[in-house]
């Protein structure tokens, strides 16, 4: 019965953070059959942390940290890959699956390339904050930063882009 | 058109990009199935009841409870032995502790700690090899005499409690009483042969330690020994020229001794009577046999004698007739 518990607490955190964890990892990796694989390792640890009887106090947070941390080993396992030509894959497959129209395409793939112009901290700290949508102190939380470091990076981050946005022009 | 986007504008951009991402159902079934496959092949151990994740929207703190509470491992449960090489080490201990436990137990008497491994462990184990009841009567005769000497030690021990010297004596009749029934049902089964032969083993196993009684209780080394405690007594200053006979030796020991030694005196008695009344049963038997063989052969010869005087007869019958007839032919010749 204890089994079947825990069991069932894990399937019900999967079907309500699965999505919320995919997206957060398509807009770091920019890959969606990464961002899968590393939704579906997240879990994996999640379940391996929840079996050894830990308690775990905040499992939409945990499972944020669990995520960022395989995307910053993702990261570090890209840097031995060629960088040239992680750029030459940036027009990437989003996966016409789930997205309904052309236009909902093309904001999402204008989503991504924004993002892919940011260093990994703001990245990082944006995505969180304004796709995911965690307050600044669950950020702060499970970066291990302060709240002050998250909210400057925060900022910078739009900064960035709003500069990169007048160098170059969208299409309204 | 070109515009310049405001804050706002990039985190609506952010959004929107981000409203339609998700896994498809395909997608996230097909990844569902490949946990819950994992969660199969590793399920849930140790201590299971403690994990309760307090999920974002927040769980009732009152319906958990009750899987909130730790539940203790056995240690003497099998799972904690699991993957690791405690096991293993664990029966090679076991195996020779077993060994050498049994082999201690060998010399133990009653009252020791070892005393029921050496009972019901060592001596089931060597009874369990006799099969035949033949067998069965001698090793328990042979159990006879250990509980004899285990006996004999507590009452050559001065320290040994009482208890347990009656207890090795109460052993000592329970064990003859169980050589008696064997004879007894040796006796019933008309095995006379092997009832005389286990008697007669018994009875002679009780008399070789009866000896060693007699030569501990014979009349000139018991003299020997209360002078030597009176010299002892008197003069402190007298060496022993033979400490194993010199040794002091209180009454008291003698006494135990004296009422072992009539205890099997007694005992060895009484199995040399029921070998005798055995052996003359026996030998009556015996000789009922040899009469009433010695009649049937009497009976065999008389007849065979019959048979020899009328061949006999026959044949000088048939004589005297041909005699007769050549005689008549020689009358008719003439």
């Amino acid at each position: 019965m204890k089994i079947s518990v825990i069991e069932q607490e894990f399937t019900k955190a999967y079907d309500q953070f699965a999505d919320a964890i995919f997206r957060h990892c398509v807009f770091r990796v920019s890959d969606r059959e990464k961002a899968k694989d590393i939704t579906q390792v997240s879990f994996v640890r999640l379940y391996d942390y929840m079996s050894q009887g830990k308690e775990i106090e905040n499992l939409r947070a945990f499972l944020y940290r669990i995520a960022n941390n395989l995307i910053i080993d993702e990261y570090r396992k890209k840097k031995t890959d060629s960088l040239d030509r992680m750029r030459d894959e940036e027009g990437f497959d989003i996966g016409t699956e789930s997205m309904k129209d052309i236009e909902t395409k093309d904001e999402h793939g204008r989503a991504v390339a924004l993002l892919e112009c940011l260093p990994e901290k703001y990245r990082e700290a944006l995505v969180m904050r304004h796709i995911d949508g965690l307050s600044v102190k669950d950020i702060a939380h499970l970066t291990h930063e302060t709240e002050n470091v998250i909210s400057v990076r925060i900022h910078r981050a739009i900064e960035k882009l709003q500069r990169l946005n007048v160098q170059t022009p969208q299409h309204g | 058109m070109f515009k310049l986007p405001n804050m706002d504008n990039i985190i609506k951009q952010l959004k929107n990009g981000a409203k339609h991402t998700r896994l498809s159902f395909s997608e996230k079934s097909e990844m569902k199935n490949v946990l819950l496959q994992h969660v199969r092949i590793h399920p849930v151990r140790g201590r299971e009841g403690s994990q309760r994740a307090s999920t974002s929207n927040g769980d009732n703190p009152a319906n958990t409870s009750v899987f909130q509470k730790k539940s203790i491992p056995s240690p003497f449960s099998i799972q904690s032995f699991r993957n690791t090489k405690t096991l293993p080490i664990l029966v090679i201990v076991g195996l020779l502790m077993g060994g050498s436990v049994s082999f201690a137990a060998e010399q133990t008497v009653p009252g020791d700690v070892l005393f029921p491994v050496k009972v019901h462990v060592n001596e089931r184990a060597r009874g369990a090899v006799a099969i035949t009841p033949k067998a069965k009567a001698e090793w328990d005769v042979r159990l006879v005499e250990r509980r004899l000497l285990e006996v004999e030690k507590l009452a050559a021990d001065t320290s040994a409690p009482s208890e347990t010297k009656a207890i090795a004596e109460k052993n000592f009749k329970d064990y003859s009483e169980r050589v008696k029934n064997r004879i007894s049902k040796f006796e019933k089964d008309d095995d006379s042969h092997d009832a005389i032969e286990t008697a007669g083993k018994f009875s002679e196993m009780l008399r070789k330690h009866e000896g060693k009684f007699e030569k501990s209780d014979d009349p000139a080394s018991r003299i020997l020994k209360e002078e030597n405690l009176i010299v002892q007594n008197s003069t402190t200053t007298v060496d022993a020229s033979d400490p194993a006979l010199l040794a002091p030796m209180s009454f008291d020991e003698d006494e135990q001794l004296k009422e072992v030694h009539e205890k099997v005196r007694e005992m060895r008695n009484e199995t040399e009577k029921k070998q005798k009344e055995l052996k003359e049963k026996y030998r009556k038997e015996e000789v009922q046999n040899i009469v009433i063989e010695t009649l049937q052969s009497k009976e065999v010869k008389r007849a065979l004698k019959e048979n020899t005087r009328r061949e006999e007869i026959r044949s000088i019958f048939e004589k005297n007739t041909e005699n007769n007839s050549k005689k008549s032919d020689k009358t008719d010749d003439n």
